[in-house]
């Protein structure tokens, strides 16, 4: 009925891409409809077996769909294959399949499903995105995190439109006195004393507007607490929040301030001198009462400096009362001579405290003139040189041997002085320095003689 | 499911990659047509969402556990598997860092400027197994500080080389194996917070 060109024709046009295949798999006809040209040229499929042109799990689809066209039992269904060219691109077909001949050749009817290939491709890549997105906010919200615990601030998000606590971190609950859990999605007005929502709010946002950014002074209905609250007004979401800064009132801005004015005011003006280092001991700031007692005309001249230079033992002294204010916080009443620029001497009696500091740790020192008592005490200092011209006496009549173990014995002898002096007689601290046991300092302070100045 | 007393962490790591292999065999059968697996994996992977979201938030961000990082190759788009490890790691108590499909680029920098514990790379296809040898090379060769790469996903299934074939140091289907694998296990949430150096 129907003349066998114009059938060609039909069926080239009836379907997307039409394959003739033998019962074996090879590929003997292809064709593709002229209204949908964007498969390219497939001329050098013809010939070749359709196994060549399918992904590894179509194959298997293919394998047994020709065990059942072969084995002639029923009809065939249809079935989506994945074709692969070159490697290079996938593409879907879904194929019907229809016997045609006697000599077992079987027409394949493809649909193109590359249209539902790019949706999917395009869904996939939309879930691609959401992931990233949400792993970036999932990285985001583990820094706000962190930095909400972190802080010393107490801060509170509130909802502008429902009054509500929409997020607080610990230090805010603490002054609340409640946990987060419990505060989270409370209103924040039922957290102060004596207040409506409708006002309080209101108060809130016209103090976050302001540019004053006054605290508005509230009391805590659980601690009892006077707070000042600094609101600041922001857009997040379509959503007017705000964040609010809760301070202790009685500990907070006027009280700090009037400490450290004081504190100013006394390094200023006081009468013992003061010096900021940092741990290597460089000066970093001194005040006047420093300046004098070393002859300096002005703090430029020395910051940098280390300040072993103005100490007569140097750095010996610097390392004493550096590590023992590092590693105990804090070294008092030692005594030693600071050394003017030009050399004049004065005894003084010094303090190191260790200031903790993550990123800026530093050492102050207050130093305070001890010449009048100095007056009063008598050192042993003259020990060593005598120890020392013993020593060059046995020259001619005693061994090198000899003469060397007594001088081990007399430089023993100075450090243990020197150490259980700058420790002002702190055997735990001299035996430490010395890197010696208590019971080794004993048994040598006993052989020199030296636990008579015991007290 | 969850009315019938099913537990959260069972449907998740259970049932949904169950689901999930169902639907890859229905395809094979054709008795799903391509877009109904699409439809019914995107599915899941809202479902996986739901479910764990919960857990993870709650991570251990100051304790000393694992880093690991999961990838997936830059034109695979099997994603179900590598966040269903992530989701799996995250509630041992691991800092997890998924590069789904990212640029090589990016995934250079990532394992160059960070120190992880593990790598895991998930696997789709074993077709994939040859591509999936130059994305470990790639990691290998970049890693400041080593860390065993861990090759795992339904690519390895039917691939007994699968471990040769990628350059893996170790190849594997479950979280725990491969934890055990690179010797990490004591720095899981389970057996506590006891950091010990794996």
């Amino acid at each position: 009925m129907i003349a066998p060109e114009v059938l060609g024709d039909i069926i080239a046009t009836a379907a997307d891409l039409a394959i003739v295949i033998s019962d074996m798999g090879q590929i003997l006809s292809v064709l593709i409809n002229p209204n949908h040209p964007s498969f390219g040229k497939l001329d050098h499929w013809q010939g070749r077996d359709v196994r060549d042109f399918l992904t590894l799990e179509s194959v298997g689809k293919l394998e047994k769909q020709l065990a059942v066209f072969n084995a002639n039992q029923g009809s065939l269904k249809s079935i989506e294959l994945n074709h692969v060219d070159n490697d290079a691109w996938e593409f879907p077909i879904r194929y019907s399949f229809h016997r045609i001949g006697p000599d077992g050749a079987l027409l394949m009817l493809g649909r193109d499903l590359r249209q539902i290939a790019e949706m999917q491709h395009q869904l996939v890549q939309t879930q691609l995105r959401l992931e990233q997105d949400y792993e970036a906010q999932r990285e985001f919200e583990t820094r706000l995190r962190v930095m909400m615990d972190v802080t010393r601030d107490a801060v509170v998000f509130v909802s502008l439109s429902n009054g509500r606590i929409v997020d607080l971190n610990a230090a805010a609950a603490t002054l609340l006195g409640d946990g987060i859990p419990d505060l989270t999605g409370t209103a924040f007005v039922n957290e102060f004393e004596g207040r409506k929502r409708p006002e309080f709010m209101e108060a809130l946002a016209e103090a976050a507007i302001t540019d004053a950014r006054v605290p508005m002074t509230l009391t805590s209905r659980r601690t009892h607490r006077t707070l000042n609250v600094t609101a600041r007004l922001f857009r997040a979401a379509g959503e007017r929040m705000l964040l609010c800064r809760l301070e202790n009132a009685e500990d907070s801005t006027t009280a700090a301030d009037t400490l450290s004015e004081n504190l100013a005011a006394f390094y200023r003006d006081g009468i013992d001198a003061i010096l900021f280092t940092d741990r290597m001991g460089i000066i970093q700031s001194a005040n006047d009462a420093f300046l004098n007692m070393i002859d300096s005309a002005s703090l430029a001249a020395i910051k940098g400096k280390p300040v072993s230079d103005f100490l007569v033992r140097g750095t010996v002294d610097m390392r004493v009362l550096i590590d023992n204010a590092a590693r105990a916080g804090q070294m008092r009443m030692f005594a030693t001579r600071m050394m003017s620029e030009h050399g004049a001497q004065v005894a003084v009696e010094m303090s190191a405290t260790w200031l903790q500091s993550v990123t800026n740790p530093a050492v102050v020192f207050v130093i305070r003139d001890a010449s009048r008592a100095e007056a009063l005490r008598k050192t042993g200092g003259p020990v060593s040189d005598e120890g020392m011209r013993s020593v060059m006496e046995l020259v001619g009549t005693a061994t090198l041997k000899d003469i060397v173990a007594e001088t081990t014995d007399v430089v023993e002898k100075m450090c243990i002085e020197t150490a259980i002096e700058l420790t002002r007689n702190n055997r735990v601290a001299a035996a430490e320095m010395l890197g010696l046991s208590r019971q080794s300092l004993y048994v040598k302070l006993r052989k020199y003689g030296l636990l008579s100045r015991d007290s | 499911m969850l009315g019938a007393r099913i537990n959260r962490f069972e449907i998740a790591d259970l049932y949904i990659p169950e689901v999930a292999r169902r639907m890859g065999v229905a395809w094979c059968d054709d008795g799903m047509s391509f877009a109904e697996v699409t439809i019914g994996v995107a599915r899941l992977q809202g479902l996986l969402r739901d479910l764990t979201e919960n857990w993870s938030v709650e991570s251990r961000m100051y304790d000393d556990g694992l880093n690991i990082v999961v990838l997936m190759l830059a034109d695979d788009y099997h994603t179900l598997g590598p966040m269903l490890v992530t989701s799996q790691l995250r509630r041992l108590g691991a800092s997890v860092r998924l590069l789904l499909g990212r640029p090589d680029a990016e995934v250079k920098a990532v394992v160059r400027d960070q120190a992880f514990d593990m790598v895991l790379v998930s696997v789709a296809h074993i077709e994939k197994l040859g591509q999936t040898n130059g994305l470990v090379k790639m990691i290998r060769n970049n890693m400041i500080c080593p860390a065993p790469i861990i090759v795992g996903g339904p690519g390895i299934d039917m691939e007994q080389d699968a471990k040769a074939i990628t350059g893996a140091d170790h190849v594997s289907n479950d979280v725990k194996e491969a934890l055990l694998l690179c010797g990490l296990t004591d720095r899981t949430r389970t057996s506590g917070s006891a950091a010990k150096e794996g």
